[in-house]
């Protein structure tokens, strides 16, 4: 187990009850941290981005414990 | 013939002078969408001189929308936004041509649209608008500039900028669900804050001045103060086809006797205290924000025909409908208030 510090966005942080945490994932990698938030919030699927250091990660990617990691999704509203 | 000294406070900048100006002058804007958003980057982009701006938007005025949509007036209630729009701007600054579209952006008309300007801004206010823009845009060539809010937060980036990344290589696909400003709340002045960034960053475009927030997504919490901005790159993978955009976008629709006679299901996906309100079988109502939850509820047998105040919602819940694999759902021609009339008829 590893702990990460992570940020929470929009209807995201509705779900999660906060702007952001520190978590525990079982690998320290963005799959690792999605699939926390699958399992802890059931948030998933299509919409779920994660930022790593301000930069889009679209593959798996390993991290480090100093990374800061932000879950993004589409806003609606205008 | 211009006065001199109409725009001498903005050519006095180094990024405008009399060139920036001619630019200006020469530019067309098409503003999709004249809501929150709209009703505040429009008196911006009409003062600064911007030579044709073209607004899209099927809806009319509601009394709930001006707390935010500040360009109308409490007795503009009930009339077009794109008309009301047109003639405030207009009085801002005569110069202007303005071409008013009194519809939503569909797949039928957003390629012919859009293909009278060289910039598109995005203020919609639902997350499947803002697809059909990015996709209309990408088979057009043209940048657009998003924006788009929850609550206090909001995000803004400009889309297909030079060939640069789009609104799909930052979202590849539409979430089940999302709230929109009906729902989640909003205040004016954090939409103000956000449709100046939208003008700011069309103006940038048009000058050529300054970093443009092509490959960044700029996100901002007005409650707390905080700002980020975040990095991404284009996806090679993404291509969008004019097939493909037929398919995505194209909403099957049929009209009250149509759906009359197949004894179709009415789904009306207002919220509950809207009016008219509508009693007659083969009628439910899910408002739109419960409507994910309640998909296996729905009758797979027969189709399923929806409907909302001015058709907006009714395309979310068809699109949320087929995103989930609901092949026997239509959009309903007719507004709740014409089917009222219908069945008073009947």
């Amino acid at each position: 187990m590893a702990t990460i510090h992570i940020h929470y966005f929009g209807e995201i942080a509705e779900k999660t009850g906060t702007p952001s945490e520190t978590i525990e994932v079982t690998l320290l990698s963005t799959s690792g941290v999605l699939e926390f938030l699958k399992k802890t919030y059931q948030i998933q699927g299509n919409g779920v981005q994660v930022a790593v250091n301000q930069e889009l990660v679209t593959e798996n990617t390993p991290l480090s414990k100093t990374d800061e990691i932000a879950i993004l999704s589409p806003f609606a509203g205008g | 013939m211009t006065d001199p000294n109409r725009y001498i406070r903005q050519k006095a900048l180094p990024q405008v002078g009399d060139g920036g100006q001619v630019k200006i002058q020469n530019s067309r804007v098409l503003i999709v969408g004249c809501g929150g958003l709209g009703s505040a980057l429009l008196p911006y982009l009409a003062s600064a001189g911007i030579g044709t701006i073209g607004i899209v938007d099927g809806d009319t005025i509601s009394l709930s929308n001006l707390h935010r949509q500040v360009l109308y007036n409490q007795e503009d209630v009930g009339t077009l936004k794109v008309d009301c729009a047109s003639q405030k701007i207009k009085k801002l600054n005569p110069e202007l041509t303005v071409n008013a579209y009194p519809a939503f952006l569909s797949v039928e008309n957003a390629i012919q649209i859009i293909a009278n300007y060289d910039i598109v801004v995005d203020a919609t206010d639902r997350i499947p608008a803002r697809y059909l823009i990015n996709d209309a845009c990408i088979l057009s060539g043209k940048p657009f500039v998003h924006a788009a809010l929850y609550r206090f937060q909001s995000q803004v980036s400009v889309f297909n900028y030079k060939n640069g990344p789009t609104y799909r290589c930052l979202y590849p696909e539409a979430p089940v669900t999302t709230q929109s400003c009906d729902t989640a709340g909003i205040l004016g002045s954090s939409v103000a804050i956000v449709g100046g960034l939208q003008a700011n960053e069309v103006m940038k475009i048009i000058l050529d001045a300054g970093e443009i927030l092509s490959g960044q997504l700029l996100v901002n919490d007005f409650l707390e103060n905080k700002q980020s901005v975040f990095k991404f790159g284009k996806n090679e993978k993404i291509q969008i086809t004019n097939e493909f955009f037929e398919n995505e976008h194209r909403v099957n629709v049929r009209n009250y006797a149509f759906a009359k006679a197949e004894k179709s299901l009415l789904l009306d996906v207002r919220s509950v205290s809207e009016t008219p309100q509508i009693t007659t079988e083969d009628y439910i109502q899910i408002p739109l924000q419960a409507l994910a939850e309640t998909i296996e509820t729905l009758p797979k047998e027969r189709a399923i025909v929806i409907f909302c105040k001015s058709g907006t919602r009714s395309r979310e819940a068809y699109n949320l409908l087929k995103r989930a694999g609901v092949t026997n759902a239509y959009c309903l021609t007719e507004s709740a208030q014409e089917l009222y009339e219908h069945l008073k008829n009947e």
